[in-house]
């Protein structure tokens, strides 16, 4: 049996320590199994949190302005109202396997009764 | 699956797709004001242009068969973004990358070439991975991962250092 192991790499730590989802999660669980195990791998973390906390304390966050929220959502309000009212819309009513269905259904029953009336 | 749970399924999915739009904007305004250089006006305009250009995009090409995960959504929203505002600055070629509002606050910020501003942006507040930055900003990984690294190095004032394995811890 070929059991491959691969360790996790020096990224797939600092995507762990800044809070991004490892693509295997197989590897995250690698990496809490080694910070459990080793007490310099956990106080490496930490200074790398605090690394990454001092640069992202110097990128700034904007708060966006009630009245630009209130755009933005009543936009997608009416995009998504609209949306609705055409999915569910008569026209565009769905159900064309249904009405295949008892065509064939009501052909077959009439087939079965015009074949009885002609033999009668 | 009968109709009903096909009518059930859309009702999530537009909730989903709601709730994706209401964060993505929220989320998407910091970035867009950052990549302005602090310039609300700018990017408040560039970010209702987008909007529409999003939600069209999901109505006209997506359509109805079109499924967009909660991520993928997101991602498409920046994307669009980066390509409005591209087309803007070449437009009306705005000087972005030293001109700001803020930078007494967040001036090393604001120092940073536009790519690499926006590549810590979108790494550092928004979580994206690598390869969602290189789609977001049109640029190859490489660029992503040297533009993080330098940046990273700017902010900090010093070296970052990326050193959480010690070979000797094995």
């Amino acid at each position: 049996m070929n059991i491959s192991l691969k360790l996790p790499e020096q990224d797939d730590f600092l995507r762990y320590a800044e809070g991004i989802p490892a693509k295997n999660p197989q590897v995250e669980k690698q990496i809490q199994k080694i910070l459990a195990s080793n007490t310099e791998a956990r106080q490496r973390l930490t200074e790398l949190r605090k690394d990454l906390y001092h640069i992202e304390s110097q990128i700034p966050q904007y708060v966006m302005p009630p009245e630009f929220g209130v755009e933005l959502t009543k936009i997608a309000q009416t995009w998504l109202q609209v949306r609705m009212r055409k999915e569910t819309s008569f026209r565009n009513f769905r159900w064309e396997k249904e009405l295949i269905f008892i065509l064939s259904l009501l052909g077959a029953i009439l087939l079965v009764i015009g074949l009885i009336l002609a033999k009668k | 699956m009968n109709s009903l749970d096909e009518n059930k399924e859309r009702v999530i999915n537009f909730e989903e797709l709601y709730l994706a739009l209401d964060a993505a904007s929220s989320d998407l305004y910091s970035f867009a004001i950052s990549v302005c250089g602090g310039r609300a006006s700018e990017a408040e305009a560039l970010l209702l242009d987008t909007l529409f250009l999003c939600l069209e995009k999901m109505w006209f090409v997506q359509n109805d068969k079109g499924k967009l995960s909660h991520d993928e959504y997101r991602e498409e929203f920046f994307t669009s973004f980066w390509l409005s505002f591209q087309k803007q600055a070449k437009l009306f070629q705005f000087e972005v990358n030293r001109h700001n509002i803020a930078s007494e606050h967040h001036g090393r910020f604001y120092q940073l070439p536009l790519f690499m501003r926006a590549s810590i942006f979108l790494r550092a507040k928004s979580k994206f991975s690598e390869d969602s930055i290189s789609r977001i900003l049109g640029i190859t990984e490489t660029e992503v991962s040297a533009n993080l690294t330098r940046g990273r190095d700017v902010l900090l004032g010093r070296e970052f250092k990326n050193k959480l394995i010690l070979e000797d811890s094995f």
